[in-house]
């Protein structure tokens, strides 16, 4: 078994929830993130009580073999009332939501995710040219129309396939590292790759230092701005796997139940807490 | 809930404002594959920042930041302003920041 994790490159088909926060830029973008930023940057239906939805294009996979599922998490939560979320995507032109959730309590980010088995456009196995036409998003519905909404900052989808195996022919006087190497997953390739991203919890090192005295927003200003400008850190040697958002905000659910799930979190003083509903 | 003074939510905010410049600015360069991943170092450096304020996470900061802006607004928490707020006070939270 194996995971590839595809997030939003860029507008899909629909843009209908009606706000996003910063208001600069495109909805994509708001929920795009490999570790959730909450409310720093997120996608929100203000105060209509009946739901809109966005769908994002995604990039290209790089998976083979049999495709056993997709998944589709999104993190939202409820403001001013409890509102209700759904996933969506659109396939072979077939639009297609998932099922409504109500986030609470209020205000709290929870994560969610549903599982597809099947490609709901055609009820038939998913293809890896399915996954490379598809279009992910959520659907949002304000729980009331005064200060109510219901947000979103995070959607992504997973694949899950079986790799293909190359079986080795007889004419082939290899050692059976060919062999070996068709069973690696994407993943494990692509780690190796500098600047490929690896998928863990990237750190730049240097930038974590914990050296630095006393607070100064110019000197913060400074390193944001600075990681900005030097790619942010995402090489492959620069990386380290661990640290404290591992904890804060991890958001990796593993391998599920086909039903929809769901990830409370509840950071508590020095240090976070997960309760699994 | 914690309570945090004036001065670190103001901070807090600042930092806020800074990681959103960041992003921006990220997302105005051409999409390519390491752009998700790209977002975590920033928001280590805007985390370190709100620790340094006494904020342990993103949620705790946002939560303290919502609560002074209901107290500018004349309500003592937000449970107050859900049961006391007029639509103009609702309007008048919205512009503030967030």
């Amino acid at each position: 078994m194996a995971t590839e994790t595809l997030r939003p490159n860029a507008a899909g088909d629909e843009t209908s929830i009606n706000t996003q926060y910063p208001s600069s830029g495109e909805h994509w973008d708001k929920v795009d993130e490999e570790t959730a930023d909450n409310d720093t940057t997120k996608v929100y239906n203000w105060q209509v009580t009946s739901y809109q939805r966005d769908l994002y294009n995604l990039p290209a996979s790089s998976g083979s073999g049999t495709i056993n599922f997709i998944r589709i998490y999104f993190k939202v939560k409820s403001y001013g009332a409890i509102g209700y979320a759904k996933p969506s995507l659109k396939s072979n032109s077939t639009v297609t939501d998932g099922t409504e959730v109500s986030p609470s309590p209020l205000n709290t980010w929870i994560t969610y995710s549903q599982q597809w088995n099947t490609n709901p456009a055609d009820g038939q196995a998913w293809e890896w040219a399915d996954i490379d036409a598809l279009q992910i998003g959520v659907s949002l519905k304000a729980g009331g129309t005064s200060s109510d909404a219901a947000q979103c900052t995070q959607v992504y989808v997973e694949v899950d396939y079986t790799p293909a195996i190359t079986e080795k022919s007889s004419s082939d006087s290899g050692s059976g590292a060919d062999a070996v190497d068709s069973l690696e997953t994407p993943e494990a390739k692509s780690s190796s790759d500098a600047g490929s991203g690896a998928e863990g919890t990237p750190i730049q090192s240097a930038i974590l230092a914990s050296s630095e005295a006393g607070f100064s927003i110019e000197a913060l200003t400074s390193r944001l701005l600075a990681a900005v400008d030097t790619g942010g850190g995402v090489e492959a040697s620069s990386v380290e796997t661990e640290g404290p958002l591992k904890s804060l905000f991890a958001t990796e659910l593993g391998e599920g139940s086909d039903s929809l799930t769901a990830k409370i979190e509840m950071p508590i003083k020095g240090g976070g807490m997960k309760l699994w509903t | 809930m914690p309570q945090h003074s004036e001065d670190n939510i103001l901070a807090g905010r600042t930092a806020v404002d800074a990681y959103r410049t960041a992003h921006t600015q990220m997302h105005s360069k051409p999409w390519h594959k390491g752009i998700p991943q790209e977002h975590t170092p920033l928001l280590n450096i805007l985390l370190d920042g709100l620790k340094e304020q006494d904020f342990n996470s993103l949620d705790e900061f946002f939560d303290a930041s919502e609560e002074l802006n209901v107290k500018e607004l004349g309500f003592t928490d937000r449970r107050d302003f859900e049961r006391r707020a007029t639509d103009e006070d609702r309007e008048a939270l919205e512009e503030m920041w967030r």
